[in-house]
Formats: C-alpha cells, sequence, structure tokens
C-alpha cells in the first residue's frame, strides 16, 4: 500500500497551523445558521448513539456476513498518520461498487474506540435519498450515520446547499465521503467517462484541502451489487493527493474532479495488475 | 450567426453526449436534452463548456441551470453573440 502523505509531523506545529488555517478556512466558508444548527445536533445525537448502533452494525458484517478488510492493521494505521494527525479539510473519494461501501471505509479506516474518541473522523456521507430514506427505520439509520441525503433529481439548489454543507464541514476538520462517479459502477469497473464534478465543486471553494482517494474491492466482487459476497475478504488502497487546476469555476470543477477520478482508475489498474489470474 | 447555423452546431456538441445518435436527427428547439436525448445529467457541464468554448461565450451557474432544451442553448447562444 502507497501513501504519498508526508507522515512527518510536528504535533504543536501542527496544532498551531492547524488553528490558524481552521480560522482562515472557517471566515471564508459559511453556511446559514440552520444548517449549522442542524450538522451541530445531529453530529452530537450520532455521537451518543454510536456506542449502540455501530458494534451492530459490525457485528453483522464481520459475524453474519463474514466479511474481512485485507491488512486491517495496517490500514488503520495509515489512516490514522493520514487523517488523524492533521486537520486539513480531507475528502475522501472512493469507487463504488456496494450499497454499504461507506460503510466498509469506515469498518476499514478505524477501530470503534478510536471513532468514539475521535468523532470527526467518522465521515460524513451523502446517500441518494431516493435509496436511503424509504423507511423510518432506514431514515433512522442514515440520520445515525451521519449522513446528509441528496436527492439525485433535486433542484441546483438543493444540490448546492448539500456541497455547501459539505464544503462547510471540511473547513471545520470533519471528513466527508463521496463517490466520484456518482452511483455504483455498473461493470464493476471505474467508470472514469462518468464522473460527477460535484467533488471538484466542493473543493474548488476550498482555500485548502486534500483528497484521500480509496479503491476498495471484494475479491470475488464482478459486478456492481447491494452488499459484497459473504465471507470475502476486501482488498483496500488509499493514496493522498492535492489535486489542482491552473482553470477556474466549473473548468477547474472538472479538472480536480478528472484527477481524482484518474487516481481511482489508477488504483484500479494497479489491483488488477496485482490480481492477475 | 444565423439561428440555424448555432442550432446545428449545438446538435454537433450534443452527439458525444446522447444514447442515440439518431435522435438527434428528429430533435427540434423543443427537444429536452435530458429527457428526451437522454443525456447523463453530469455530462451538461461538458456541454455548457463545450458552447462556451465554442462560441467564445461565457455562461454563468444560473444561466446554465436554465438550459433544458435545444431551443434553450440557442437562444442562450444567440443573446450572447
Amino acid at each position: 500500500m502507497n501513501s504519498t502523505h508526508s507522515l512527518q509531523i510536528d504535533p504543536a506545529a501542527n496544532s498551531r497551523v492547524l488553528s490558524v488555517m481552521k480560522q482562515k478556512n472557517l471566515q471564508k466558508i459559511s453556511v446559514p445558521f440552520r444548517i449549522r444548527f442542524r450538522c451541530t445536533i445531529q453530529k452530537w445525537i450520532d455521537w451518543i448513539c454510536f456506542p449502540l448502533l455501530a458494534p451492530l452494525i459490525i457485528f453483522i458484517l464481520k459475524y453474519k456476513r463474514k466479511n474481512r478488510i485485507k491488512d486491517l492493521k495496517k490500514v488503520r494505521m495509515l489512516f490514522k498518520r493520514i487523517a488523524g494527525e492533521s486537520n486539513i479539510p480531507t475528502l475522501i473519494c472512493a469507487n463504488h461498487l456496494t450499497k454499504v461501501d461507506s460503510i466498509f471505509i469506515h469498518y476499514a479506516f478505524a477501530s470503534l474506540p478510536y471513532y468514539w474518541r475521535h468523532f470527526r473522523l467518522f465521515s460524513w456521507n451523502i446517500p441518494a435519498k431516493e435509496n436511503f430514506w424509504t423507511s423510518p427505520l432506514d431514515r433512522l439509520v442514515t440520520y445515525l450515520g451521519k449522513c446528509i441525503p441528496i436527492v439525485r433529481t433535486g433542484t441546483p439548489e438543493h444540490h448546492k446547499e448539500v456541497l455547501d454543507t459539505l464544503r462547510y464541514l471540511l473547513a471545520r476538520g470533519e471528513l466527508c465521503t463521496v463517490f466520484p462517479e456518482g452511483g455504483r459502477s455498473p461493470n464493476g469497473r471505474v467508470d472514469v467517462q462518468n464522473v460527477r464534478y460535484g467533488v471538484g465543486t466542493i473543493l474548488n471553494g476550498l482555500p485548502d484541502y486534500r483528497v484521500l482517494c480509496v479503491y476498495m474491492r471484494a475479491e470475488n466482487q464482478k459486478e456492481m451489487t447491494d452488499m459484497p459476497p459473504k465471507g470475502d475478504t476486501l482488498y483496500f488502497d488509499f493514496k493522498v493527493i492535492t489535486p489542482q487546476s491552473m482553470q477556474t469555476g466549473r473548468r477547474a470543477e472538472r479538472d480536480i474532479s478528472r484527477t481524482i477520478i484518474g487516481k481511482i482508475k489508477e488504483m484500479e489498474d494497479l489491483y488488477f495488475e496485482k490480481h492477475k489470474p | 450567426m444565423e439561428e440555424k447555423v448555432i442550432f446545428e452546431k449545438v446538435l454537433e456538441i450534443l452527439k458525444p453526449y446522447v444514447r442515440e445518435a439518431e435522435d438527434l436527427k428528429t430533435a427540434t428547439k423543443e427537444t429536452d436534452i435530458l429527457n428526451d436525448l437522454k443525456v447523463n445529467s453530469s455530462r451538461l457541464v461538458d456541454i455548457i463548456l463545450a458552447i462556451e468554448d465554442e462560441f467564445d461565450i461565457e455562461v454563468s451557474d444560473d444561466e446554465a441551470d436554465e438550459v433544458q432544451t435545444i431551443g434553450d442553448a440557442v437562444s442562450l447562444i444567440t443573446g450572447k453573440i
């Protein structure tokens, strides 16, 4: 597993820099009070309920479905160094093959006690409301899982509000996970042509940021499914990049999005190179 | 530039993004880009950027949001060149 991230961080200096950076970021990123209030309340409720809900979900994945993460300790150690020791706005961008990818990302990146102590690292997600807002139970679990549902066919105003909210959360040092393809890859491979530029829109408004590109895949995953195959071990790879563009506006957003999806595709190619039959 | 020429150029821009190229043969100004031509909504940005490049104009986010039909695109371009 590779990471382009520097691991030499002086905690004291880092803390001072982060404090200044956080203020700088917050001055530039503002959302209406109702959104700030809603996010704060949701985060507190989620944190309180976390010890009840999270172990149950992990129990199901680990013991009922018997899914495991390859090199779990190594993955968690790297994540801790990358995300845990710095508050730089970090967006997690992953490939998307199953409906529970974001849960597996949480499971792979840190232990439950670690999340409980550093709840900002339990990333926010933006599931499609059409899929995850169907029953009261779904709504509850989605709400308690630090999710901000998005209506894919919603108005530009709605999309803007969701993206602004994510940008605001990132600027506050919260982690957010998005799937640049916008949905699951139908043929099981990263679709570079189908990248959504929303990911670029989120980052383009931030004074400073980095992207944690994630490639994950169950060993017997052939195409998109609801869940990874039972009993499968999931491969994880991630790389930190800071995609930039010389362009402005929509063109910059497109450049940034394409760089991210290109990196994820590169990681997929590496996976298949390593796992040639 | 004549409206008909603009219309033809818009069709040319849309070509790589439509699901069935045949649909463009029967397209009119009323043809809805997303619903009738089955263009993926996330590709609308590419279309707007291609229009900007082709006609050397700038389109704001609000203007881009208003474009639903081929006629909307043609009117937007006509108003800017």
